[in-house]
């Protein structure tokens, strides 16, 4: 079987395209939240049942915690466990590259500007590929994406896959709130342009709209879906568990990935890349852009702009819905314009150099696997954390073992909670759902030095401060007598109390 | 129309002052009394005797000019009197129905709404419309007014850096037309494209020329490049930043924004590749610093109508009536009819009237102008001449130029361009209120410390024993520094 005309150039390029969003999402994909997730999930493997209350911090210590990703917790510890940061970044990266298989398995068109489109959609996502569950949630979505697009453009009935997958999507995190949109935006959508084409304003249902029977597939799959949910430790309060997440003030506020996206980072600046495609795409071509596609689009520019982690939801989207249009444009211009059309589109060109195009492949994939083998190291991993995370001063903290309780900047949580538990629970990590909005502002007014911290630090019992140099706090306590400097580097201090307030309390 | 424009003018008719009004009052103030340009800083003196060539001398001689005749209402008169002559230029840039056009325009004002306020800017904000306007002639009315643009950048050159804004709306559809030429091929020359390109280009060059009509001549080229550059302008500034959709003022933005696809998305017309340029650019400016939402909102009104009459056009052939009803548009309004529509005005009018009227409300205007500001310790100060020199805070320091100058000078105020990244950084580490800020306060000799109430700088200097707190209220504590 001679394999060497199947690679033709169309068909590399897409190649090419996969290898680099594999080699882009293979890197050092560990941050803050992965490592309460990982001793979330030790715990779960030690002790053979879920973790349901809070184990790892001062603050909330045996009180009860929704830990609705209970189920991604254990993979991802067993995989770190197993495989350790190689097993944690290749996983990932393999999460990412899937998810965009299933994108390009719904996009059409010049094979060329699908790639690129392709590439720019995953750069734009790129900032939120971490090992957490939440990564899980960016796949499922691009599973329900890819049924829901296929069901409407290719009429392939794959619906039955939704309410199991959504079953499963519950217990792997609070994420799943996102395939309901995605089904009550679809099936709004639908019915709208059923009862458009109905009164005569639109076509009769063609493609990209299903006929009144699929619009009752789709709701009583969307029903299903939503009965599956209680399927899961904590029943039906997981209904309203998204609504609460979302309406925790101090998450809109401090936390970035809650935060509208801060275009000033050239990371950011992808996703108005990725609008203006979309602008360029609907606006260059005369095909009128379906209703469910725009909604789509109007509600996940919405929810991206409101807040950042949004941004990957709308990066899944968006390419299929790019090449549609940007095929009609193509189709336009090859009436008008057969030279410039052919340069987008070169599909009528003929002869390739088969050898040619295998050797380039090989070496792409050669550099991908470099890359890969780099993002599975330990040191480089070790070396990327290093900048943010204080394994430094965590390492000599569990070595000189001063007396806690300790308070702790929220960023490093997570790291302290997988690094020193049970020595030193932390005061607060990324788990915000469990420390409520009081809390986190208590710990924002501390570790910002606002008047009243000392007296926050005196009735917490906090003996050990351990938050970044050069903070606030630092400014602070360098300069008050009852604390002293024990450990100091580039990231990190620790401070320890002059006088332990349980020894305070023994001398009374 | 009429409407449309009177609900302008009505929603623009607010309190426009705000922090930054006042120094750029107090700038026109001593140019009028001085006759001569403030080249050279006397207003502060955290940088004594620093160049200064903020390129907005005539708008700051023209504001101080409309205060001296009507005090703070006469401001809001006159922001919302810019407001309303700039989307008036957008309402007649739109092409369609009058609901079509009345729709898109009132929206997109009702986005920029966060950016009127009285400063040079609400006049470099019509002049971008008048920019914009004098290039939707050239290309859609074959009307050549393009003279007209050196003109508007000269005076531009004076009123407000940012004119840049107008070389980019020149440079954007000159590359729009350029692309629409290349992608038309072979017929490229027909109709005489090159000649309307050589035109658009001769004209941007002497745009650019004429920014050096300006009393700064040739650095008036590198002044915005100067200020956008300031790090910390980008970091810390508000309307620098990317915008805060968590507002719901902002989020009128993304409706725009949506307004534009859906439009461009349901007709059949394409879109041209200049208002792809003007659209593509501005809605990349808009998201790295919010103040330029004010500029997509000139830039989409246009597109939106063109491509939403399209749509209305495609369903006119099965609901005619229902068009002609959005359409309104009879030939002539019979007697009774027109009686009605002018009653209909004059009852829009009169509401009009009383919205505006509030706003123009001197007392209300003193009480909320000066909301946030330090208007007792002002008056404190005032009247028992505390020594200095002062330390304050940014966001004061326009005020309090305008309350206390000549007797007292600002440490800093909101002038970015004239203190640079250095002392910026300096100031906010000050600010953040550090241990050894009392040594750091004596070091730079400053004897007068006002503070916001409830920051942490309050708080440590009323428990220092070097600073004695002598006038405090909600707004702000003043403390001077004991022998």
């Amino acid at each position: 079987l001679n394999i060497m005309p199947v690679l033709t150039p169309p068909r590399l390029v897409l190649c090419l395209a996969f290898v680099g969003i594999f080699a882009m999402a293979a890197r050092p994909s560990v941050d803050t939240d992965t490592w309460w997730h990982l001793r979330a999930g030790a715990w779960m493997v030690e002790h053979g049942r879920i973790l349901e209350h809070d184990e790892f911090s001062t603050t909330r210590y045996g009180q009860p915690w929704v830990n609705h990703s209970w189920l991604a917790q254990v993979p991802l510890f067993v995989l770190w466990d197993t495989f350790g940061y190689a097993g944690l970044n290749l996983a990932t990266a393999a999460v990412v590259t899937l998810a965009f298989g299933l994108v390009a398995r719904q996009t059409d068109g010049s094979p060329y500007l699908k790639a690129f489109v392709l590439v720019l959609a995953a750069a734009a996502s790129a900032v939120y590929w971490s090992a957490r569950p939440q990564l899980l949630s960016f796949g499922l979505a691009a599973v329900f994406a890819w049924v829901l697009g296929q069901y409407r453009w290719r009429g392939a009935n794959r619906l039955w896959l939704l309410p199991p997958l959504m079953a499963l999507w519950v217990n792997l995190h609070g994420g799943f709130a996102i395939g309901f949109m995605l089904l009550f935006i679809t099936l709004a959508g639908q019915a709208l342009s059923l009862l458009l084409a109905r009164l005569g304003w639109a076509q009769a249902p063609g493609p990209g709209v299903v006929s009144g029977r699929g619009l009752l597939s789709l709701a009583v799959v969307t029903l299903a879906c939503l009965l599956v949910v209680p399927l899961n430790p904590y029943g039906a309060g997981l209904y309203l568990y998204p609504l609460r997440t979302v309406s925790i003030g101090v998450l809109q506020d401090f936390i970035q990935e809650w935060q509208p996206p801060n275009f000033h980072l050239a990371s950011m600046q992808l996703f108005i890349g990725l609008c203006l495609a979309v602008l360029a795409a609907l606006g260059l071509s005369r095909r009128r852009v379906d209703i469910t596609d725009f909604a789509l689009l109007a509600a996940f520019t919405w929810l991206s702009l409101l807040a950042a982690r949004n941004i990957p939801i709308f990066a899944l989207l968006a390419p299929p819905i790019i090449m549609r249009h940007a095929a009609s444009g193509i189709a336009e211009l090859r009436l008008s314009q057969p030279r410039l059309a052919a340069l987008l589109d070169p599909h009528s060109r003929a002869g390739n150099m088969p050898r040619l195009n295998w050797a380039l492949l090989g070496l792409a994939v050669l550099a991908g696997l470099l890359k890969a083998a780099d993002a599975a190291s330990t040191a480089s991993n070790e070396r990327a954390l290093a900048g943010s995370v204080p394994l430094a001063a965590a390492e000599w903290l569990d070595r000189n073992a001063p007396p806690g309780p300790m308070f702790n900047a929220y960023n490093w949580g997570g790291y302290l909670a997988w690094r020193l538990n049970p020595a030193y629970p932390v005061f607060v990590d990324g788990r915000t759902d469990l420390y409520d909005d009081a809390l986190l502002r208590e710990y924002l007014d501390t570790a910002h030095g606002r008047p009243g911290y000392a007296a926050t630090l005196d009735r917490r019992g906090a003996n050990l401060v351990f938050v970044e140099a050069r903070s606030m706090l630092d400014e602070r306590l360098r300069y008050e007598p009852a604390w002293e400097l024990i450990y100091a580097d580039e990231l990190a201090v620790i401070y320890q109390r002059v006088v332990t307030l349980s020894s305070v309390a023994e001398s009374r | 129309m009429w409407i449309t424009l009177l609900s302008l003018l009505a929603m623009a008719t607010r309190i426009a002052v705000d922090s930054d009004t006042w120094w750029q009052l107090r700038a026109g103030a001593w140019m009028v009394e001085n006759g001569r340009l403030m080249s050279i800083d006397v207003l502060s003196h955290g940088v004594p005797g620093q160049a200064w060539s903020y390129p907005a001398w005539l708008a700051q001689v023209l504001l101080y000019l409309v205060y001296s005749a009507g005090g703070l209402p006469g401001l809001n008169l006159f922001t919302a009197m810019c407001v309303t002559l700039a989307f008036t230029l957008v309402y007649f840039s739109c092409s369609g129905t009058v609901f079509v056009r009345a729709g898109a325009v009132i929206l997109a004002a009702a986005a920029s709404a966060v950016f009127w306020s009285a400063r040079p800017h609400i006049i470099s904000f019509v002049l971008a419309a008048a920019v914009l306007y004098v290039l939707h002639l050239y290309r859609h009315r074959h009307l050549n007014r393009l003279w007209l643009l050196p003109l508007l950048m000269a005076v531009w050159a004076n009123t407000h850096p940012g004119y840049a804004i107008g070389i980019i709306f020149i440079g954007l559809t000159l590359a729009g037309e350029a692309a629409s030429a290349i992608a038309a091929g072979s017929a490229w020359q027909a109709g005489g494209r090159l000649r309307h390109l050589a035109w658009l280009g001769g004209i941007g060059l002497l745009c650019v020329l004429a920014l050096a009509v300006s009393p700064f001549g040739f650095g008036n080229l590198t002044y915005p490049f100067a200020t956008v550059g300031i790090g910390t302008l980008r970091d810390h500034i508000q309307e620098w930043q990317s915008p805060n959709f968590h507002m719901p003022e902002v989020q009128i933005f993304i409706v725009l924004w949506l307004a534009v696809l859906a439009a461009v998305g349901f007709s059949r017309r394409s879109l041209h590749l200049t208002d792809l340029a003007l659209l593509a650019g501005t809605f990349f400016l808009a998201l790295y610093a919010g103040r330029n939402i004010a500029l997509f909102a000139l830039v989409a009104p246009p597109v939106i109508a063109r491509h939403a009459q399209a749509v209305l056009d495609d369903l006119r052939d099965r609901y005619p009536r229902l068009v002609s009803a959005l359409e309104a548009r009879p030939a002539r309004a019979s007697p009774r009819a027109a009686l009605l529509n002018w009653a209909l005005l004059a009852l829009v009018a009169l509401a009009v009237a009383v919205k505006v009227a509030i706003p123009l409300d001197a007392g209300l205007n003193a009480q909320l102008a000066t909301r946030g500001m330090p208007a007792g310790a002002a008056d404190y100060i005032l009247a028992h001449r505390p020594p200095g020199p002062m330390f304050n805070p940014y966001a004061w320091g326009g005020y309090l130029s305008w309350r206390l100058y000549p007797e007292y000078t600002v440490y800093v105020d909101g002038r970015t361009d004239l203190y640079g990244e250095s002392f910026l950084r300096d100031y906010m580490r000050l600010t953040s209120a550090p241990p050894e800020w009392s040594r750091l306060m004596d070091e730079r000799g400053l004897r007068l410390l006002l503070a916001e109430a409830g920051s942490a700088l309050a708080a440590l200097a009323g428990q220092h024993p070097d600073w004695q707190l002598v006038y405090h209220d909600d707004v702000a504590h003043v403390f001077v520094r004991r022998p």
